[in-house]
């Protein structure tokens, strides 16, 4: 069913009212002026026939002749109005006829009257006034009028108030049209504006209600995460404690290996001191040893075994000096590792203190984490609460915004907005997606 | 005879002054009425020089040298040998000076080596001691010597691949003596 615009609406009925207001006022005035002219003819009928009643009582009184009747009759000649008069005596003849135009026969009211009477027949006012001379009856003035003048002047008057209302009709069309589009323009576009914002509002509320419903989703999976989390931490606490004792054990082992080869560098200083006092005592035997040998060899043959004695002397210092340099070697080599035993066990403490630091902070971290992910749970929690009373709002909300697009879509029908618009705002409030269809080629969308 | 330090770490051979050995010392052949010289080889710096064991009186423990004011530089100092007051003196300030820094790590402590001529005695700062060993003198080694040679160099001559130079101690000792500007005993001896 076609429904029409608010402006066509305002238009019709603007326009119906001026036209039944100009109907019924040119009904009332043309009725006015048809019954305003029938009295004024009546009243000048009736001024007229008593006139003529009482121009022409003498000369029926006297019975004079018809020709003097007819002189009294002479001021009326050439009225416009009248068709016929007739004179009648008391006796019912007829004393005088006058007659403007033909009519025909049998349209004449001629009988006696008392009183004046007037009476409508057709076309034609029938006027009877009696004719008195000295208080008494003598006889009957018919006299006929002709209502043409009147119907001329009524429909003269009808086409005056015909085009008199036609204007009217049209100003107000005019008007109407005017002021019903400075009226619906405005309502049209705050129907659109509505709906669109209708529309929006139910758009938003659906999406809040699925992000919301996302939300409560995805807390629920930091909830899970919160609490493997929370798992986690307390198996990361107590692998920190396990952590912890074995790096202060370690650092402990450290020190005594590092303490042990102090000692040990300490009996190396021991064994290095007596290396020097065993190479000072190779040296002086070598010295002894040389001494022997230039001895003997200044005896000659006689200290020839005292030199070759000697020089044995003298090979077994030189190779206990030799042995002494190679345990020297020897020496230098365990000090350079010990040294570097300390060093990498000092770096090793440093280590173990550091992983008993950072064990110690892990645990400390781990705690705090643990407290966090309560706390994060029972925030959770909290924002689940939220995000529930969030939805049942958001559902509130599409619901209210559902009945907003249905009073928009209300509002819309009587603005009388266009069908694609209307389209529109039927899928924003199914809230289904849809495809345009090509085959029916007014461009509207159709829903799915 | 033979070295009593043929084996020696500094020397990874063994150095003998047996008659095989001999033949390679005195280079420039024996004479044949060559009488052998038993000579201490001693070591300073990369230097080796050879000394006759009869005018070695002692090799000492090289202690604390002091040094003597306005001494001339290759007089080290004097020290004290059993009771006696002994000059030292530096080989390398006497000859020069050139390329006697040691090359490796002495096995021994420095030694003095006391040489003496009649009532004079010297020390002779030795790095290393290699022993002895039997010098034969030959012809070349004692002619013609040449003009940058000391004087108190008598000979030179290899051992083991090492030059060798001869010293004659109671030379050295009046060459000490005579550069410290007083008489030497060979210079008294002499005309």
């Amino acid at each position: 069913m076609r429904t029409f615009g608010l402006r066509t609406k305002l238009v019709f009925t603007f326009t119906g009212l001026f036209l039944a207001f100009t109907l019924v006022f040119a009904w009332y005035l043309i009725e006015r002026q048809g019954t305003i002219a029938s009295q004024a003819l009546e009243t000048r009928a009736m001024g007229l026939s008593g006139i003529l009643a009482k121009l022409i009582a003498p000369a029926v009184d006297l019975d004079l002749d018809k020709s003097q009747a007819e002189n009294s009759l002479a001021a009326i000649k050439g009225h416009k109005d009248l068709l016929y008069v007739v004179v009648l005596k008391a006796d019912g003849s007829v004393y005088l006829r006058h007659s403007e135009m033909r009519l025909p026969s049998g349209s004449e009211l001629l009988e006696n009257s008392d009183i004046t009477r007037v009476e409508q027949r057709g076309e034609l006012l029938h006027v009877l006034e009696p004719i008195r001379s000295n208080g008494k009856d003598i006889g009957t003035l018919a006299a006929g009028f002709s209502r043409q003048s009147i119907n001329q002047e009524i429909r003269t008057s009808t086409r005056t108030v015909v085009s008199f209302s036609a204007v009217i009709v049209l100003i107000g069309f005019l008007s109407a049209w005017v002021i019903s589009g400075t009226i619906a323009r405005p309502m049209l576009g705050l129907a659109q504006k509505l709906t669109r914002l209708s529309q929006d509002l139910a758009g938003l509320a659906r999406s809040q209600e699925t992000a919301s419903s996302q939300q409560v989703s995805a807390i629920d999976e930091t909830r899970g995460t919160m609490e493997v989390m929370l798992a986690s931490a307390q198996q990361i606490a107590e692998s920190s404690s396990a952590v912890l004792g074995n790096a202060e054990r370690t650092v402990t082992g450290n020190r005594d290996v590092a303490h042990r080869i102090q000692e040990l560098n300490n009996h190396a200083e021991r064994v290095a001191e007596i290396l020097a006092a065993i190479m000072q005592v190779a040296d002086r035997t070598d010295l002894l040893a040389l001494n022997a040998a230039l001895e003997g060899t200044k005896a000659g043959e006689a200290g020839r075994g005292f030199t070759l004695v000697a020089a044995e002397m003298r090979r077994l210092a030189e190779s206990v000096m030799e042995s002494v340099a190679g345990i020297r070697r020897l020496m230098n080599d365990m000090r350079s590792a010990s040294q570097s035993a300390v060093q990498a066990g000092q770096e090793g403490i440093a280590l173990s203190e550091e992983t008993t630091r950072s064990a110690r902070d892990i645990a400390l971290v781990t705690q705090q984490q643990r407290k966090a992910t309560e706390q994060v749970g029972r925030s959770m929690d909290d924002m689940a609460a939220t995000v529930s009373e969030a939805m049942s709002s958001t559902r509130q909300t599409a619901s209210t915004a559902q009945d907003l697009v249905h009073a928009a879509l209300h509002l819309d029908r009587l603005v009388g907005s266009s069908s694609s618009h209307l389209n529109h705002a039927q899928r924003a409030l199914t809230g289904r997606r849809s495809t345009p269809v090509a085959d029916d080629g007014s461009g509207d969308f159709q829903q799915d | 005879m033979n070295a009593d330090g043929a084996s020696r770490g500094e020397h990874n051979n063994s150095h003998s002054a047996d008659p095989a050995h001999r033949s390679q010392v005195d280079q420039g052949g024996p004479t044949s009425d060559a009488v052998s010289t038993t000579i201490m080889l001693l070591r300073l710096g990369t230097r080796w020089f050879g000394i006759d064991v009869r005018s070695i009186e002692e090799v000492a423990l090289k202690g604390e040298v002091t040094r003597v004011p306005t001494a001339p530089s290759h007089i080290l100092g004097v020290t004290t040998l059993r009771g006696r007051l002994v000059t030292v003196v530096g080989l390398e300030q006497m000859i020069g000076g050139t390329g006697m820094h040691s090359r490796e790590t002495m096995a021994t402590l420095p030694r003095l080596v006391v040489v003496r001529d009649g009532e004079y005695e010297m020390a002779v700062v030795a790095e290393g001691i290699q022993g002895m060993t039997e010098y034969v003198p030959s012809h070349d080694s004692e002619q013609d010597p040449p003009p940058s040679r000391p004087g108190f160099v008598r000979a030179e001559f290899d051992w083991h691949g090492n030059r060798v130079w001869l010293l004659d101690a109671p030379m050295l000792i009046a060459s000490a003596a005579k550069l410290a500007g007083i008489l030497s005993p060979s210079e008294e001896v002499e005309p």
